[in-house]
């Protein structure tokens, strides 16, 4: 059918209301079901993925250089100048684990998905941290979720971050970070559909932008959000459920709509990009790889 | 007229449609609850309607007429037309004509009386019903008898007497004084009816109270059905000319089944004529015929045995048929007989004339100048004389040279010529029929002459079986009685050769009269032939009688009344229409008598007011408010889904489209194309495609390796020599190959073959008779010159010929035609000159002095050429270089080669070397 009704559900939401035994067997079920996707994805990455091109301290080889006056001159490699005539400094790339913090917003609306996408935009949001902090954590850099653990390059990173999600999800947490005390020029992610109140978000980018740290907001939608595919008579509910619009002709109001929502998402964009963030949009019925590439693209900003 | 309900306390319910009303004004559908997060984002636009939509205002009306229908389709609604009958406190005698001309409306004329019945209910009033037939009126009981009664009353199948019924009802208004009478008049009646209303009024002091009910509906009646010629013959009566609507004839057989329907358009008169036309055979099995869409027994004309159209079947085995037609004896016998009777003939190709014509279902056969029957042929003749079939022979010369045992009397072997040249006598008359000839009725003309006729052995019942002479007493036509049939036996031939009585008008009298002989044959088994008036004493039992509607009762009838075999009264409870039947008696009463009357009813009554029967039945009109909420609720639907769904893009299912293209293609039926004639066998393509000589296998093997070969340089020479280019010979199994696809066939007659068996007997004769011709070769000329006596071929030869029907021979005379058509020979011979040939006699005419010229003119090829010369071995000893040799030997070869391309070319060519233009230049070459 060309025309297809479109439906919403709640999914962590839904099944907070019934008991929280069920819901953490099904949880921990759900991530770790989470956490084998995001490793598949994670290995067909791993393909494509380059050596930084800096040069610095570590210990492993990178280039030989000509020697140039105002180089230490304990740097040169006599082996390699020996074959030669000329003088070479032998360099090495730099080595220097960054730390990446990341956030992911459990907040009620995050749990929603519409029939025109396949995930829900939190499973999604979890999943591209997952994958975020294994890609990461190979490359020798320590990853951490803000606010709640400290930046680490353990291996098992995925495990590791999850065991901290199931406990926000749990609380629901969903006020951006306070960002304090991150380690200077870390790299920070936040991982949102940053529907609610930007104020906050305002401030935890201040506060970012202000211990030295850049980063990415990425602002993860569901494609009825942009859309806006309703043309029945219909009652609009908020996910908190303490509002809701009644629209006659839904089919109206659609570009309007749709104007005031890239307004909103122009505003975002713009508070992340004055504190120096870079700012994406990624919708749930795009493919996980996409969004990652784009991120990873960004990651050295 | 006005619209009432059964039930009208279901309208009630009407009041509650307000509550509905609001009810579904209070309660809209519940919109659509779908969840949204960016919520806040919706809200900066146009605030939301706070309230609800109502519901459209186009669901509301329509669901509101939806419960009105329903409430009304309850409620039991219906429409009656016409107003009421009034009916006064009086008692009601309802008087139905139950005759057949009410039939066509007769349900509107119950559905009237049960309204009447039911007022009369309404107002207590008694309630009497009278059919005109009836014997008496029945007392009152109550209401729902009389309903009883009129559900089981039916239209008789006769038009009945109202003087009777005059006397009846005037014995009713005696004793029920003040009653009002109803009478439902027929649309056709006797005249007397008239009478039945003016002698009820005129004769008492309170003249009763008469309203009259009739319809001018569309009555037609058939009558007089007569089987013609060409097609049958019926009168039709159209009473009500103001609806002349085109008519249907449909005709039925004896079972019901229907054998064929014809439509006429044209405007009848009130008393017209239709000429139905149709083939002989079918219209000999029709036994009813009626008018479609009248449902009356007066539409309905019955057709017994007296309307069968004898049939003729006319063997006349001249070859003159052909070549000279309008002397023919077919012609003279199909002009005598064609007025009254179908005639059939054999066609001219087949090998079983006979059985040709015995298979058509003839009821008489006439053969003229047949001389010989084959046996078959002659069993099945004499089959067909015992079944009762007639057989009219006629003589001729074949029958003079031949004659079998299908004769009355035993002839004469000569026939006697009277008036030739070499006669003593002139040509006789006939003499006055006696009474006890069938012909007794008939004058016999002054200037019929007999010339020529065939004599009878005088025996002691001669006399008996003549039933015409000559002046001189000899027997002209003699007959006799075999088995169920007769046979004729007429003493001259069936053309003008022998007498001129095939073309005077006693000759048609007398064939007529023959041939209805031969149909009545089969009733009158036990009495005599000469009889021919019917015994009125013969009563026939009835099989099937129509009822008042047209239609045959169902089931034997054991308790109608029998009819006599001269009936002719009216039709009346004594005289039901119908079939009757006697053993092989049929007679149909027809349901409208010759004699009987009719004219329309408001002819017949002039002086009262005739009301016409309003449709006064009801409608029932509570289906179609069902109907309609159906349909409404229909609506209510489309109306209540949302419009999205409504807009489905069919051009995106292109499998879709082919669905329903395939559905909705046209469904022709697929015709099987009719699979290729098959292929004649090759030998008989080779012999259609070119002409070639044959000779017939006689199963020893050098005999036809010599006919063969003979047969092979023949056609070598006619290729070199003529402009005739036959293919190869070929040797003929006469068991199995066709004949007809060679012009000569060469016979080396073999005596040990045996004789040839009937069928193929029967190839022969119509190979002959249809233009081939045979060389029947003895081989035994050089041997036979001496011998006195036959040789062995010659009696084989003559066995055969004397099952054949063949003519008279002679020896080829000198100025034969066959010595003249290519070359000019002497006469046929062989590889010497010493033998004989013979060739059909060409007869002179003994009255024809044309034909007394040298030169014979025969019209046909003669169909056999019997020589002794051994034609085929000359014809293989035949060498080119013979031709010109002067050894005797070597020329006679030439010379039968010669003949043998004459004979050739005689069979091919004709009559057309007869041809009387070159006769001066043939004369001149012959004398020098």
């Amino acid at each position: 059918m060309a025309v297809q009704r479109v439906t919403t559900r709640r999914h962590f939401v839904e099944d907070y209301k019934r008991s929280q035994l069920s819901l953490t067997d099904d949880l921990s079920l759900y991530l770790s079901q989470l956490i084998g996707r995001a490793k598949s994805v994670a290995s067909n990455i791993f393909e494509g993925l380059h050596k930084r091109p800096k040069a610095g301290m570590g210990d492993v080889f990178w280039q030989y250089r000509l020697y140039s006056a105002g180089d230490d001159p304990n740097r040169i490699d006599w082996k390699r100048s020996g074959r030669a005539d000329q003088i070479y400094i032998r360099e090495l790339q730099l080595q220097s684990p960054r730390n990446y913090y990341l956030w992911i917003d459990c907040a009620p609306s995050m749990a929603f998905s519409s029939s025109l996408a396949e995930q829900d935009k939190l499973s999604r949001a979890i999943m591209l941290a997952l994958i975020l902090a294994e890609i990461l954590v190979r490359g020798g850099d320590r990853v951490a979720l803000i606010g709640v653990m400290k930046p680490t390059q353990n291996r098992q990173i995925m495990d590791h971050l999850c065991y901290h999600i199931y406990e926000q999800i749990i609380e629901k947490k969903s006020n951006p970070p306070s960002a304090k005390n991150l380690i200077s020029k870390s790299h920070v992610i936040l991982l949102s559909d940053f529907l609610s109140d930007t104020t906050d978000l305002q401030s935890t980018l201040l506060t970012c932008s202000k211990q030295n740290c850049g980063g990415q907001v990425i602002m993860i939608s569901d494609p009825c959000e942009y859309k806006f595919p309703f043309n029945e008579e219909s009652l609009f509910v908020a996910t908190t459920e303490d509002s809701d619009y009644y629209a006659g002709n839904p089919q109206s109001l659609q570009t309007e709509y749709q104007n005031e929502y890239s307004k909103y998402c122009q505003q975002i964009k713009y508070a992340a990009q004055s504190a120096s963030f870079s700012y994406l949009y990624h919708s749930t019925d795009q493919p996980i790889s996409r969004a990652i590439n784009k991120i990873i693209d960004h990651l050295y900003d | 007229m006005h619209l009432s309900f059964y039930h009208p306390l279901y309208l009630i319910s009407l009041l509650l449609l307000p509550f509905i009303y609001f009810l579904i004004k209070l309660t809209p559908p519940p919109p659509r609850v779908i969840l949204f997060p960016p919520i806040n984002i919706l809200k900066k636009l146009v605030p939301a309607e706070k309230t609800p939509k109502n519901s459209p205002l186009l669901l509301l009306i329509v669901r509101l007429l939806l419960g009105g229908a329903i409430i009304t389709a309850l409620a039991g609604p219906y429409y009656q037309i016409s107003d009421k009958v009034i009916i006064n406190n009086q008692p009601l005698l309802i008087v139905v004509d139950d005759s057949w001309s009410s039939a066509q409306d007769w349900d509107q004329r119950k559905n009237f009386i049960q309204n009447l019945i039911h007022e009369a209910e309404l107002q207590s009033v008694p309630t009497y019903i009278y059919a005109a037939s009836d014997n008496n009126i029945s007392q009152f009981i109550d209401y729902a008898t009389t309903r009883n009664k009129i559900k089981i009353l039916n239209p008789k199948p006769y038009v009945p007497n109202y003087s009777e019924a005059i006397n009846i009802i005037r014995e009713f208004t005696k004793s029920h004084e003040n009653c009002h009478i109803v009478w439902l008049a027929p649309a056709l009646a006797h005249p007397d009816a008239g009478e039945f209303i003016t002698s009820l009024e005129s004769d008492k002091k309170k003249t009763p109270n008469i309203s009259i009910y009739a319809n001018h509906n569309d009555v037609k009646i058939l009558r007089n059905p007569i089987n013609q010629k060409e097609a049958i013959h019926i009168d039709i009566e159209n009473y009500n000319q103001s609806l002349n609507s085109p008519i249907e004839i449909i005709a039925s057989d004896f079972y019901g089944n229907t054998l064929f329907q014809q439509h006429f358009d044209q405007k009848f008169q009130v008393k017209d004529k239709i000429i139905i036309k149709a083939p002989l055979e079918l219209r000999n099995k029709v036994s009813h015929l009626r008018i479609n869409n009248q449902h009356t027994a007066g539409s309905v004309a019955l057709l017994d045995d007296r309307s069968r159209r004898p049939r003729i079947g006319i063997f006349a085995q001249s070859k003159d048929n052909s070549t000279q037609p309008l002397l023919s004896a077919y012609y003279f016998l199909s002009k005598a007989l064609n007025p009254f009777t179908d005639i059939v003939i054999p066609n001219s190709g087949s090998i079983t004339p006979i059985d040709d014509l015995l298979s058509q279902n003839i009821t008489t056969l006439i053969l003229s100048d047949v001389g010989l029957l084959t046996e078959s042929d002659e069993h099945a003749v004499a089959k067909f004389l015992t079944d009762g079939g007639s057989l009219i022979r006629f003589s001729g010369p074949n029958l003079a040279a031949k004659a079998d045992d299908l004769l009355p009397v035993k002839l004469r072997p000569a026939s006697r010529n009277l008036g030739g040249a070499i006669s003593w006598e002139k040509p006789k008359k006939i003499a006055q029929f006696e009474h006890s000839s069938p012909f007794y009725e008939f004058s016999i003309p002054d200037d019929i002459l007999i010339s020529r006729q065939l004599l009878a052995e005088p025996t002691n019942d001669l006399n008996d079986k003549t039933w015409v002479r000559l002046e001189d007493g000899t027997p002209l036509v003699t007959a006799e009685r075999r088995g169920k049939g007769i046979l004729v036996f007429f003493h001259i031939s069936a053309d003008t050769s022998w007498s001129n009585l095939p073309i005077s008008g006693l000759f048609i009298d007398m064939l007529n009269k023959l041939s209805l002989y031969s149909f009545i044959s089969d009733e009158m088994k036990k009495n005599d032939v000469t009889e021919i008036n019917n015994s009125s004493q013969l009563s026939l039992r009835a099989v099937k009688l129509l009822d008042g509607f047209g239609n045959f009762l169902p089931g034997p009838i054991d308790s109608a009344p029998s009819i006599s075999l001269n009936n002719s009264g009216f039709t009346d409870s004594n005289n039901l229409p119908g079939f009757y039947l006697d053993g092989s008696i049929t007679r149909a009463v027809q349901p409208i008598s010759k004699n009987e009357i009719l004219s329309k009813i408001d002819d017949i009554i002039k002086n009262k007011t005739i009301n016409t029967l309003d449709d006064i039945s009801r409608y029932d009109l509570s289906s179609v408010f069902l109907l309609l909420s159906v349909l409404l609720f229909l609506v209510d639907t489309l109306l209540s889904t949302p419009k999205s769904y409504l807009s489905i893009n069919i051009f995106k299912f292109p499998k879709l489209i082919l669905f329903i293209m395939i559905l909705l293609a046209p469904n022709d039926e697929a015709y099987a194309t009719s699979s290729p004639s098959d292929q004649l066998p090759s030998k008989e393509m080779t012999s259609i495609l070119t002409s070639r000589l044959a000779n017939v296998l006689t199963g020893d093997n050098s005999i036809d390796a010599s006919a063969y070969d003979g047969l092979k340089h023949l056609t070598n020479e006619l290729r070199a020599r003529t402009s005739y280019e036959p293919g190869d010979p070929i040797g003929l199994d006469l068991n199995k190959d066709d004949l007809s696809l060679y012009p000569l066939i060469y016979w080396p007659i073999y005596a040990s073959m045996p004789q040839p068996n009937e069928k193929v007997i029967q190839k022969l004769a119509t190979f002959m008779r249809s233009g081939g011709t045979v060389i029947f070769d003895t081989r035994n000329g050089d041997a036979h010159s001496n011998v006195i006596g036959e040789s062995q071929e010659s009696s084989w030869l003559r066995l055969l010929l004397q099952q054949l029907d063949v003519p008279v021979v002679e020896q080829v005379p000198r100025d034969h035609v066959i010595t003249k058509t290519y070359y000019l020979i002497n006469k046929i011979q062989g590889s010497t000159e010493t033998c004989d040939s013979w060739v059909e006699k060409t007869f002179m005419d003994v009255a024809d002095e044309r034909r007394n010229n040298v030169i014979q003119s025969t019209d046909n090829v003669s169909s056999l050429i019997i020589t002794s010369c051994n034609l085929a071995s000359a014809w293989s000893r035949f060498s080119r270089e013979n031709t010109f040799s002067n050894n005797k030997d070597t020329h006679n070869l030439e010379l039968a080669m010669r003949s043998g391309i004459n004979i050739v070319m005689y069979t091919l060519t004709g009559n057309y070397k007869s041809d009387q233009v070159h006769k001066r230049r043939i004369i001149e070459r012959l004398q020098k």
